[in-house]
């Protein structure tokens, strides 16, 4: 049983040791996340400063901060350019290479990507949730939740995961997924809490965009963190929302696979 | 013992027929036109164990995409095909446990790692027993010294030494079946030999049953006892090499050196040759290097001693070369519709 896994394991670390090989990408991934949130920084300041209040949408500027700046890292964790893989590997016919190896292309994939987001949690997103946390002197408070924010990570992990790989199979039917790419990151930026922490929606939206699978991958966790008011029944409702996704996302992939083999062509002689 | 059978395989493809001009990128858009290209054509037969099978055609044949339905990849439009009691489209990850695929241009091995991590991730992928995996790099070891190579990352492997890996890395599994598609394209003429001596001696070795697609006449000459001949997605010559030879190898060329040659002498030369011999198809002269004439003569037509006796006689032959007409030739000759 461990025996037929192996395979997933070693697919995990060599995608850890090829992202190991470009040490500049990751150097210049922690700068420009810094760059990134002192930008964020500096607009809720203003943004805080001109409003008059202290609190905006029952959040104070330190709770937004810390909301971003965790909800940021989580989103540099889930960098894995999975679809981007696929359909790289589409456009230049390589995929006929991943087919005609006996093993799960979901699984190998998700193996794949499990190694990015090891090597990002170590090497990028650690660094940059503690510069961040140093610089603008934040804090959280580290109690049980913290175990809860692990398990939500993981269920985030498979969420997003999914959302990449099913947009990487629709370039087994478009080859170049580059519009599909950025407007999925558009879409996921401005819906689930990455951007603007979900109280600033207005309430029926706010509502509605909890139970997309956007904030399942970023508010759900961050809320752990930083909501120290949560009760039994508020977890039971946030995980029954990531596995409701999980599932549904998995079956869903597992049809589109079936469709998109069909009708894939492989590039090139 | 049959591994491969096919039966009137056929792929088509829906293309997009795109128009012309600005306003036709603009309709594109929106009204998307579309044709059939039938890329394989209703193409049968049978391989058996242990061959090495020459899977010729000029470009755009349809060779690849027959190797790609081959290897489960792609899905036939009609058409039966069994292989080694799978069908490949159907089982593909049960399938595919027991072929071996190498496309000229493509990787098998992770190109950012040292040779030896694929290696490793293979023997896992294939799950292939520590004995086998022993064996086999001690045996690729052995014939080609490829220690030397493994702690290197692929992509900065030599395009030779790259080939020689993704061939060792396609064989780690002991499979049935593999597919080599121009395993020798862009290689120089020493590394071709090394490559070509690796599969003669794994398929001597472990009987493995070969599928080469290739441009290259000497591997056919050198590695194949069949050859298969396609184009426009159909079957046009399958048989042994000597047939082929001999079907379409009657031919003879010889090149003469007759001291300085002129386009006068050449056309009396051509007279009395059709004068004495009468030959059914016109005989073809050609002036090489002001000296050399050099002829092409068909042997069922006419006897090689007769005109060359002939020829002696005649002229002032200084120098005299026979050559065999190459296999290249008569498949180009093939695939501009000689054979028709």
């Amino acid at each position: 049983m461990l025996n037929k896994y192996k395979k997933y394991f070693l697919i995990t670390k060599n995608s850890i040791l090829t992202t190991a090989t470009y040490r500049f990408h990751f150097f210049f991934s922690i700068i420009s996340s810094i760059l990134y949130f002192i930008i964020y920084y500096f607009l809720w300041y203003s943004i805080y400063n001109s409003s008059g209040n202290t609190i905006l949408n029952g959040m104070t500027f330190s709770q937004v901060i810390v909301y971003i700046c965790l909800a940021y890292s989580i989103f540099i964790l889930f960098k894995t350019w999975t679809e981007w893989g696929i359909s790289r590997n589409i456009i230049s016919g390589q995929i006929m290479m991943d087919l005609v190896k006996p093993y799960n292309f979901h699984q190998a994939n998700l193996a794949n990507a499990l190694g990015f987001v090891l090597f990002n949690f170590i090497c990028i997103t650690i660094p940059v949730f503690l510069i961040i946390f140093t610089m603008f002197n934040s804090t959280i408070i580290f109690g049980i939740n913290l175990i809860f924010f692990a398990i939500s990570l993981c269920f985030a992990f498979l969420i997003s995961f999914s959302i990449d790989y099913s947009i990487g199979l629709t370039s087994f039917y478009t080859e170049s997924i580059w519009g599909i790419s950025i407007t999925k990151e558009v879409v996921i930026m401005a819906l689930s809490g990455t951007l603007i922490p979900l109280s600033f929606f207005p309430d029926s939206i706010e509502l509605i965009l909890k139970f997309l699978p956007f904030a399942a991958m970023y508010h759900i966790p961050v809320n752990i963190v930083i909501n120290s008011t949560l009760s039994i029944l508020d977890y039971f409702i946030m995980f029954s929302i990531q596995l409701f996704w999980i599932i549904f996302l998995i079956i869903l992939n597992k049809y589109f696979f079936k469709h998109a083999i069909k009708v894939v062509t492989i590039n090139g002689g | 013992m049959k591994i491969i059978e096919l039966e009137h395989l056929s792929k088509h493809f829906k293309v997009l027929e795109r128009r012309e001009g600005l306003k036709g990128i603009v309709k594109d858009l929106f009204k998307p036109r579309h044709k059939i290209v039938k890329a394989v054509n209703g193409i049968s037969m049978d391989i058996n164990q242990g061959e090495i099978v020459g899977f010729v055609g000029p470009n755009g044949a349809g060779k690849s995409t027959t190797i790609k339905m081959l290897s489960g990849v792609l899905k036939p439009t009609s058409g039966n095909l069994l292989i080694n009691n799978y069908l490949p489209y159907k089982q593909r990850k049960d399938y595919v446990k027991n072929i071996g695929v190498v496309i000229g241009n493509r990787t098998m091995l992770w190109w950012d790692l040292a040779v030896i991590e694929s290696f490793k991730l293979l023997k896992e992928i294939y799950q292939i027993s520590d004995e086998v995996y022993k064996e086999n790099l001690e045996l690729y070891n052995k014939f080609f010294n490829l220690n030397a190579l493994y702690s290197t990352p692929v992509r900065k492997l030599s395009l030779g030494q790259k080939m020689l890996c993704e061939i060792a890395a396609s064989f780690l599994h002991n499979p049935k079946l593999i597919f080599l598609d121009e395993p020798t394209i862009g290689l120089d003429v020493a590394v071709k030999e090394k490559v070509r001596k690796l599969i003669i001696s794994l398929n001597k070795i472990k009987k493995t049953t070969i599928i080469l697609t290739t441009h290259d006449i000497g591997d056919i000459e050198e590695l194949c006892q069949r050859i298969i001949l396609i184009d426009h997605g159909k079957l046009i010559y399958d048989g042994s090499i000597r047939k082929f030879n001999q079907i379409f190898g009657a031919y003879r060329t010889l090149t003469l050196e007759l001291g300085n040659i002129d386009e006068i002498s050449i056309e009396n030369i051509n007279k009395e040759i059709d004068e004495v011999f009468k030959p059914k198809e016109p005989i073809i002269l050609k002036k090489k290097e002001n000296i050399w004439l050099t002829l092409t003569i068909n042997q069922d037509d006419i006897k090689l001693m007769d005109i060359f006796n002939f020829l002696m006689k005649k002229f002032p032959v200084k120098d005299i070369k026979i050559e065999e007409i190459e296999l290249e030739r008569v498949i180009k000759e093939v695939y501009e519709g000689g054979l028709k």
